[in-house]
């Protein structure tokens, strides 16, 4: 590398410290596991704030984050890189995995069960004692910067797809499970996310424990911490909470009547 | 009952509440059970009898010992105990508030000094703060209720006791009458407190409530299973005639940890359909049929099927065409499949649903509909509609068990049959009997599976309570057989899944099934739609 191109995960770098409040002892094991250079799988429910635990790390550890939200098209090379073509002929770039790896940047794959199996694999020998990057179609065998950590997220919560990490790839993780924080907490996160007052905050978290009572009962999940920010924001700019909670709630959650109803019912119940 | 309203209770309880009608005009709290009166008009009374009901259940201690209470007593603290949860509960949820406020009964004439109207006056006062009245036992309570909830807090039962003992003894000293034949709570919202009381074996009063049928818990098992189906056997032959095959199953002991082998009989039969009526079958003939629900298409996801560098196809596959002309730069051997297109799987879907046939699934609803009833109506909707589902091949089977000898097991729709007259004579036919042994009929269902040309293979279970057979006593014993089997069968790549009807089933079903695959029909009508939604996703699925 050439000082013109000094530090190619500028772009990578956080700045200004994301909010995070923590619930437990997460941070501290994160820190420990990040000590080792542990891969880790964040576990939890949509919206129970996985990314912004990450970014907070990162942001805490001083590294670079590389992000990366999987679905279902990816290919391998879209992690690792490919040829493309240029004026001059072929020239290979590297994808966000193998920058992350090459530079020493935490590398968050969002929802990895989204990506197929078989892309999943490229992970492995990165995910061992090796810590190597092959990239086969280059011909060059990468290896890892003292400071690159894997980090993946998953969300166990969908009973509507059968998707599932393959046993030989969850095994290389140790797993940090999240939840939504306890009633206060939360409220505490909502009002200074949504800069709301704590009494608001604390009745949106009440309609959002309701909520997360119906999960398996046709609902999928509860409604989540991003939800009751959407709400609590809306709220502050002037919106009725009955008309924001219907927006950022019950219309997003649910297209049963029934379940609108018992929803709006949570609603109206704090709000009258 | 109206599933916005179950949905309602249980979240805003927190727990488990069924929701059930009840003929009459007052709701009803038994145990766990709210019994909502059916014909009652009007969507916010029946809000508010919801959010009284999880006022009770969140905040008050069941079956109270009203030994040595008089029955004033009795009525009086009732009516301090409904004021004292409703104001707790609206301390958690502040719009409740105006739920309550806006179902009082209607403010009694001023004049009228009966012990109803009083208890109406005093409900009012303490239901809405701005409300005046200008009788002092009125306000006399009001500022009792006021000072304890600002001295103990409204957690304190036994100091609201006290008060309600000073007020009831005030009416008694002012000559109020009470007679208990001609009272009832006023408030319409509220439940007869029968919840709140236990009045022992000798008195208990006469409670419609309690002679409706518990559901959730089985029927106790019969000693004797000869006499227990004496009445809904079919006659005497027709068994032997139409079975098909014996198989046998081995069966987990949770005890021993270890399969015992052989140890459970499968008997595969042809349902008995010709020239046997069931009495059931004429009731479901005059019973509520249900409209079949509006299905949503089930969409085949495109992208799942999008088959890349093909010889040949519609689009160019973008990627493959960069490496072409790469390799063509590098002088090497191109390769030339770089189209791409859409089409179906390569793997087709196969779902077999499974019945839960056992005597229990005879017991009427509250709407006068068996769950079996509503398991044959479910099952022919999607029968019907299956190609809509994404499922490709369909089958529907059902069991019921009478011990291990006798695990019965009905082939009702084969997988590659249509789904014809015959089947909805077959269907009709199909009674309920005996217990559910699960286990074993889940191994036989994974066993069909076995034979289907394709891996993307699924069970779903559909049942109305724990499994259970005459022959085990230990209520665990089948629930980790029957986890056990789902195991096998997801070792075998068959997706197992559960539809419970059953408001409680949530400690088994998880145990059983895992605690992704499966849902819980709260009500008994939403078991065709669920059905299909669950259906519809099973067939979706791509294999894991």
């Amino acid at each position: 590398m050439n000082a013109a191109v000094a530090d190619p995960l500028a772009a990578y770098r956080i700045e200004t410290e994301p909010f995070y409040r923590p619930a437990g002892n997460e941070v501290a094991l994160y820190r420990q596991a990040y000590g080792h250079r542990m891969p880790l799988i964040l576990k939890g429910p949509t919206g129970c704030g996985k990314t912004r635990f990450v970014e907070h790390m990162a942001w805490s550890l001083g590294r670079p984050l590389v992000t990366l939200a999987c679905n279902e098209d990816m290919t391998a090379s879209d992690l690792v890189g490919r040829y493309l073509l240029d004026a001059d002929g072929t020239a290979w770039h590297d994808g966000p995995l193998t920058l992350a790896v090459r530079h020493g940047a935490i590398c968050y794959l969002d929802e990895v069960v989204e990506a197929r199996q078989d892309t999943t694999v490229v992970i492995h020998p990165l995910t061992d004692a090796r810590r190597i990057l092959p990239l086969d179609k280059k011909g060059e065998l990468v290896r890892a910067h003292p400071d690159f950590q894997l980090v993946v997220s998953y969300n166990p919560g969908y009973q509507s797809s059968a998707k599932d990490m393959k046993p030989s790839t969850r095994q290389r993780f140790a797993a940090l499970e999240f939840d939504y924080p306890d009633s206060a907490l939360e409220a505490e996160i909502v009002s200074h996310e949504a800069q709301v007052g704590l009494d608001l905050a604390a009745r949106l978290v009440a309609i959002a424990r309701c909520s997360r009572e119906l999960k398996q009962r046709g609902l999928d999940e509860g409604v989540s911490t991003r939800m009751l920010i959407y709400a609590g924001v809306l709220i502050r700019d002037g919106v009725t909470p009955r008309e924001s909670c219907e927006m950022t709630m019950t219309r997003a959650l649910t297209d049963d009547p029934d379940m609108a109803s018992a929803l709006r019912g949570f609603v109206e119940a704090q709000f009258g | 009952m109206n599933s916005a309203l179950s949905l309602l209770a249980r979240g805003l309880a927190g727990i488990d509440v069924e929701v059930q009608a009840l003929a009459g005009a007052r709701p009803v709290l038994v145990g766990k059970r709210l019994l909502l009166p059916e014909d009652a008009a009007a969507e916010s009374l029946l809000r508010a009898m919801v959010a009284h009901a999880v006022a009770h259940l969140r905040h008050s201690t069941p079956a109270r010992p009203a030994r040595g209470l008089k029955p004033m007593g009795i009525a009086v603290a009732s009516a301090i105990e409904d004021a004292r949860v409703e104001q707790l509960l609206c301390r958690d949820f502040p719009g409740l508030r105006g739920w309550f406020a806006g179902s009082q009964a209607p403010a009694p004439h001023p004049k009228d000094l009966g012990f109803a109207a009083l208890i109406a006056r005093m409900d009012r006062m303490l239901a809405l703060p701005a409300w005046q009245d200008d009788n002092h036992w009125v306000n006399k309570a009001r500022r009792l209720f006021d000072e304890t909830a600002a001295r103990a807090g409204l957690e304190d039962y036994d100091a609201f006791r006290a008060i309600a003992s000073i007020l009831a003894n005030d009416l008694g000293q002012m000559r109020v009458r009470f007679e208990p034949r001609d009272y009832a709570v006023p408030a319409p919202y509220r439940d007869d407190n029968s919840y709140l009381w236990d009045f022992g074996d000798a008195d208990t009063p006469p409670d419609d409530a309690i002679a409706l049928q518990q559901s959730g818990a089985r029927p106790p098992p019969p000693t004797d299973a000869r006499n227990a189906g004496s009445d809904d056997r079919p006659p005497e032959g027709i068994d032997e005639m139409t079975e098909l095959g014996r198989f046998t199953y081995p069966e987990w002991d949770r005890r021993l940890e270890r399969l015992r082998a052989d140890w459970c009989t499968v008997i595969e039969k042809l349902p008995a359909w010709q020239g046997l009526r069931a009495p059931r079958e004429q009731a479901m003939a005059g019973g509520e049929r249900i409209p079949p629900p509006a299905l949503p298409l089930a969409r085949h996801l495109d992208r799942t099927h999008r088959l890349r560098r093909q010889w040949e196809g519609d689009d160019v596959d973008l990627d493959a065409a960069i490496e072409v002309m790469i390799d063509r730069r590098a002088r090497l051997q191109p390769d030339p499949r770089l189209f791409m297109r859409t089409g179906k799987g390569p793997r087709p879907s196969s779902l077999l649903v499974l019945l839960d046939l056992s005597a229990s699934a005879n017991d009427p609803g509250p709407h006068g509909l068996s769950l079996l009833d509503i398991e044959k109506q479910a099952a022919l909707l999607l029968s019907a509609s299956k190609a809509a589902h994404g499922i490709d091949r369909l089958a529907i089977h059902g069991f019921s068990s009478n011990t291990r000898a006798e695990v019965h097991y009905y082939r009702l729709l084969d997988f590659g049959r249509p789904p014809d007259a015959a089947l909805q004579a077959t269907l009709a036919a199909v009674q309920g009997r005996y217990s559910t042994r699960m286990g074993a009929a889940l191994r036989h269902a994974a066993s069909h599976l076995h034979g289907e040309p394709n891996d993307r293979r699924a069970i779903l279970v559909v049942t109305d309570g724990a499994p259970s057979d005459i022959d085990v006593h230990d209520p665990a014993y089948l629930i980790e057989d029957a986890r056990q089997a789902v195991a096998e069968a997801r070792t075998a790549g068959v997706r197992v899944a559960c539809m419970a009807v059953d408001g409680v089933a949530d400690a088994y079903v998880r145990r059983i099934f895992g605690w992704r695959d499966h849902g819980i029909a709260d009500d008994v009508r939403k078991l065709p739609r669920r059905l299909a939604h669950m259906g519809a996703r099973l067939g979706m699925l791509r294999p894991g």
